[in-house]
């Protein structure tokens, strides 16, 4: 059995397979999140059958994971390639435990991996949010929106155009500290960007994307705020009380954060436009 | 429908919050979310507390936003069966 011990947004996750070379490939994809301090939160274990074939056809189009709440403590998840459970314990000192099986690639195993931990985010104060993230001076800058909002892009512009780090790709993970900041945390979970190792920083604002060939930036109310927040987190709630936790972390997140919605053109110029130039 | 005596309340199914007069509700059962306006979130909120008939609410949404008793009656039995329909709320049993 071969391990590997992580640490992602603040979650010390233990990921286990009979499978030596999925690990292998995770490691080197999540190098610089390595960690054994710390207690572990969340456990993935991934078993091989090469003869897999799942009992439902998925709900989601692929590489999505369909999901669906048994009761408020187990979690049934499943996709083309392999299926699980994640279970959630009621006592919030013993760790959450994902046990899949299927195919043993890369990508079932690390997206096992981001299922379990958007299922254990919620416990620890946070959850996962479809948006790319840079660091600098003032913060963190989110942007969000579904694919082909143009995510990666505005990182890129803004990287290129500002001293600011890259934070996240595709998928940020965000957190309440203890003293009510929310942070938004790299993850290795990214395309093309490469987020600065075990990196956070606290949130500034969060845009909403619209591609234009102008910029311009329209504060939202908070209402909105959390509607958009809502529409664009990785969170399953099917099932009532992960809806209320989910429903709380967006409306304390839209309290103590701006939003807005960003119409940006493709062009350096929207650095200095949000004051990053 | 006999609204005189049928009470709604919450569907206990749902997980809904107020922010800013208004009120987003999970329905989780087919993963929506909801965004009751002003005068939906005032019925919503009255519901918190007990299950209510179609007249208690009537009662409470003509003396909050100073109407017609005769209207906010017509207004709340229709808007109560528009949040069973979309399982908002449930007849209380």
């Amino acid at each position: 059995m071969s391990e590997l011990s992580l640490s992602i947004g603040g979650i010390r996750i233990l990921v286990r397979s009979d499978v030596a070379a999925a690990i292998e490939g995770m490691r080197e994809r999540c190098a610089s999140y390595e960690s054994d301090t710390g207690d572990i939160d969340l456990i993935v274990r991934f078993a091989a059958r090469s003869d897999f074939e799942p009992d439902e056809a998925p709900l989601r189009p692929y590489p999505g994971y369909s999901c669906r709440a048994e009761s408020a403590e187990l979690y049934r998840l499943w996709r083309r390639d392999a299926e699980g459970t994640v279970h959630i314990p009621t006592d919030p000192s013993e760790p959450i435990v994902a046990d899949y099986t299927g195919l043993p690639t890369r990508g079932s195993l690390e997206a096992g991996v981001r299922v379990a931990m958007s299922l254990a985010l919620p416990r620890h104060g946070g959850l996962m949010l479809h948006s790319s993230g840079v660091s600098g001076k003032p913060g963190a800058l989110l942007f969000s929106g579904p694919s082909g909002a143009g995510k990666t892009t505005i990182a890129r512009l803004l990287l290129a155009g500002s001293p600011v780090t890259a934070l996240a790709d595709d998928l940020a993970v965000i957190r309440r500290d203890t003293d009510g900041t929310w942070c938004a945390w790299a993850t290795p979970f990214s395309g093309e960007l490469k987020p600065a190792r075990q990196s956070h920083a606290p949130i500034v604002a969060v845009h909403f994307l619209v591609q234009s060939d102008h910029h311009r930036r329209k504060p939202l109310t908070k209402a909105e705020l959390v509607r958009a927040l809502l529409r664009n987190m990785l969170a399953y709630v099917d099932e009532p009380q992960a809806a209320a936790r989910a429903l709380d972390a967006v409306i304390d997140l839209a309290e103590r954060v701006d939003g807005y919605v960003l119409q940006f053109a493709k062009n350096q110029r929207i650095a200095q436009y949000l004051g990053l130039g | 429908m006999n609204y005189v005596s049928t009470r709604y309340r919450q569907n206990p199914r749902t997980a809904g919050r107020v922010i800013d007069d208004l009120v987003f509700v999970v329905t989780p059962d087919d993963n929506k979310l909801h965004t009751l306006n002003k005068t939906s979130a005032h019925l919503w909120t009255c519901l918190d507390a007990a299950p209510c008939t179609v007249d208690e609410l009537a009662e409470s949404l003509a003396n909050r936003f100073a109407v017609e008793k005769a209207q906010a009656a017509q207004d709340v039995a229709e808007f109560c069966e528009d949040m069973v329909a979309r399982c908002i709320l449930e007849i209380a049993q």
